[in-house]
């Protein structure tokens, strides 16, 4: 729990979510479920189905390299687990959550034969102004194992990257006085190996359990590995 | 964070609690809605009202009528717009996506969708996009019925099938952008796709559904059929066969894989499904339609879910009609509404196995919704539940209309009330809230017109 901690203490004097700006502002923290153990059993990979919901879009982003690149080359032939995030959140249960439960699908990952380099993590800055390369690399230095495939990316600006929120139903709004705070839905993506997303995960859904689930359920899929005729 | 508060807030006139908001940590309902959905705890701006057309009044279309609910608005407690959609459609319940940008609201009859866009202009909502083949995309379901957040994607109850148009129905899923999904029909005797039948029905009727994330449980309750629904109400309760074709079931299913895993025995057509959103509460209310009662579903000691008539609500001999419901802040209230008498009731349900009635007043001569702030101080009325169903004749104001109240904790204060008839709106229905600071948005200082 060390990472929570270090959450707690980077969230400090600032609530628990955007509603302790109002009369919630003394509610007790109630941490996601996300960071516990699940209180149910997971669902059993294989015997469910995850329809498709959209094809994952394109756009132009910056690697936490430098390099500009499109997402559609960042996914590869490989199923993406892609959050949108930024830095300074400082909601523990908005994207501080998101890269936790990321940062705990590294190990399951890398343990499982069928998931082990069939999956690729991919976490998106919608703050390009603030989170620079240099910021999004530090950023994702801390929760990166050595050697996973998890890219963290921003854009070059906040016009780059309208369009890709647009396609991705990720609306953001900079709160009007919030010293850079920006009100967003959580949400983090199921992509297959055709670009296709196949699940949407929130604050009250989003737990390391589940998505490996849901991995394991569309790797082994057959039809997740065929392309659509209009795709 | 330093100067985010709720005083200079105040300024923008709503607050509203953070869209990563937890399921289970929320202290009020704010109309019940999805728990994926931000939600709005200061004041409200606006009552988004989902009107059904009435033939020979005002232009006879269904429409989303937006009401000015905040008392430093100089709109406050008029009409402010309405968005017509062109005909009737039995416009029955709306509701808005997980990111609160689009409301979405359906028609009953037509089997038609509409889709509002509330965020560009909160004051004057727009019709975005219609959906006309959900029938077709959905392999044959009809009468789509709850709209329901879930994130990204939108849930449908539905209420009928196009194959014998009773009772018999399914849940359809679309993305927010209005692709269709999914269709996952309800168990049914013949076909119990998975679930454990309980006790003597398994019906696969369709009305209400509300989602316990923590739980990973959906629950759904059941209506009757397109045969039943556009029927007169008269006709169809001296139709004895036709009185035996209502759901007598509640389905709790498996939210993460929308399977369904064991139906509950709730007879008498449960409606609508209000569920406690304390952490630990795992449980949920209904009301039976036609035997006029509470029922608690709730998940045991063991993990099973199981269905319990707890409460009278009223006479049932009198048929008062149970309809809307709404929990309270805390778990500790809940509204029941009952159309027939146009009376409201509020119960104690501090002990879910034990309610008590605490408090009932007339609302009009016929009531069906209600929607209640997420402080509990403001509790919203209107009248309308099917336009075969609806009474035609009434007092003037208390027959269609849009009524305000408080709730000092003991009893309702009536504000301000609109009748629909004489506005020439139509019959109301389902009400959605809205705010400007949902969207980073101030009111505009320029006055407000009504654009029809």
């Amino acid at each position: 729990m060390a990472y929570l901690h270090r959450l707690a203490a980077a969230c400090a004097g600032v609530g628990l979510v955007l509603g302790a700006w109002s009369a919630l502002a003394t509610e007790p923290e109630i941490l996601a479920p996300g960071y516990k153990a699940l209180n149910y059993p997971a669902p059993v990979p294989g015997t469910y189905q995850l329809p498709v919901l959209w094809s994952a879009a394109d756009g132009q982003v910056l690697d936490d390299s430098g390099r500009l690149t499109r997402l559609h080359a960042l996914m590869g032939d490989k199923a993406v687990v892609m959050s949108f995030i930024y830095t300074r959140c400082n909601d523990v249960n908005g994207c501080p959550l998101a890269t936790f439960v990321l940062s705990q699908l590294q190990g399951p990952i890398s343990a499982d034969p069928l998931l082990k380099d069939q999956v690729r993590l991919l976490t998106l800055s919608f703050d390009p102004q603030r989170d620079t390369v240099q910021v999004i690399s530090a950023y994702g230095q801390k929760f990166r194992d050595a050697e996973f495939d998890w890219t963290f990316l921003t854009g070059q600006s906040a016009a780059d990257l309208a369009p890709v929120l647009v396609d991705y139903d990720q609306s953001t709004q900079l709160v009007s006085g919030g010293d850079g705070v920006i009100s967003h839905v959580l949400r983090v993506y199921l992509i297959d190996t055709n670009k296709r997303v196949r699940n949407v995960y929130n604050t009250s859904f989003l737990h390391a359990d589940s998505v490996i689930s849901d991995l394991r359920t569309i790797l082994a899929d057959k039809s997740s590995n065929t392309p659509r005729p209009e795709d | 964070m330093e100067g985010l508060n709720a005083k200079n807030l105040g300024a923008v006139g709503a607050f509203f609690i953070g869209l990563s908001l937890l399921a289970g940590a929320a202290v009020a309902d704010e109309t019940c809605m999805s728990p994926y959905m931000a939600k709005i705890v200061g004041q409200e701006d606006f009552v988004y009202i989902w009107t059904v057309g009435i033939e020979g009044v005002g232009d006879g279309s269904d429409k989303l009528v937006t009401v000015d609910v905040n008392p430093g608005s100089p709109g406050y407690g008029t009409v402010v717009h309405s968005v017509s959609v062109g005909g009737r459609h039995e416009a029955h319940h709306s509701g808005l996506t997980d990111d609160r940008r689009y409301l979405w609201a359906s028609g009953l009859q037509s089997n038609q969708i509409f889709i509002f866009d509330v965020h560009t202009n909160p004051a004057q909502p727009s019709l975005h996009k219609t959906i006309t083949d959900f029938v077709e995309q959905s392999g044959g379901v009809v009468g789509p019925h709850t709209n329901y957040a879930m994130p990204g994607r939108m849930l449908f109850t539905g209420l009928s099938n196009a194959e014998d148009k009773e009772g018999r129905t399914a849940l359809v899923e679309y993305t927010n952008a209005g692709d269709f999904v999914a269709t996952y029909w309800m168990p049914d005797a013949e076909n119990l796709r998975g679930a454990t039948q309980s006790g003597e029905f398994a019906d696969g009727y369709g009305y209400d559904v509300r989602a316990l994330p923590r739980r990973n449980v959906l629950v759904t309750s059941s209506f009757t059929g397109f045969n039943n629904y556009m029927r007169n109400l008269g006709e169809l309760m001296a139709d004895e066969q036709a009185m035996q074709r209502f759901g007598n079931t509640v389905v709790i299913w498996d939210l993460h894989t929308r399977q369904p895993r064991k139906i509950l025995d709730v007879p008498g057509a449960p409606l609508e499904i209000r569920c406690a959103w304390g952490a630990n509460s795992n449980y949920c209310f209904t009301t039976t339609a036609l035997t006029s009662k509470i029922w608690l579903i709730y998940e045991d000691e063991t993990g099973e879910w199981q269905a319990q008539a707890v409460a009278d609500i009223a006479d049932a001999s009198k048929i008062p009609l149970p309809v809307d419901i709404s929990i309270a802040a805390d778990d500790g209230l809940l509204f029941v509404d009952t159309w027939n008498d146009g009376t409201t009731r509020v119960f104690d349900v501090s002990d879910p196995f034990s309610p008590k009635q605490i408090y009932e007043r007339k609302i009009g001569d016929q009531v069906n919704m209600l929607s209640q702030s997420w402080d509990g101080e403001r509790i919203y009325f209107t009248s309308s539940l099917l336009a075969n169903w609806d009474k035609q004749a009434g007092e003037p104001g208390e027959l269609q209309y849009f009524k305000a109240f408080s709730w000092d904790g003991q009893a309702l204060q009536p504000g301000f009330a609109i009748d629909f008839l004489a506005e020439e709106l139509g019959a109301p229905h389902q009400m959605r809230f809205g705010a400007y600071a949902l969207y980073g948005k101030q009111r505009p200082t320029a006055s407000i017109s009504r654009e029809d």
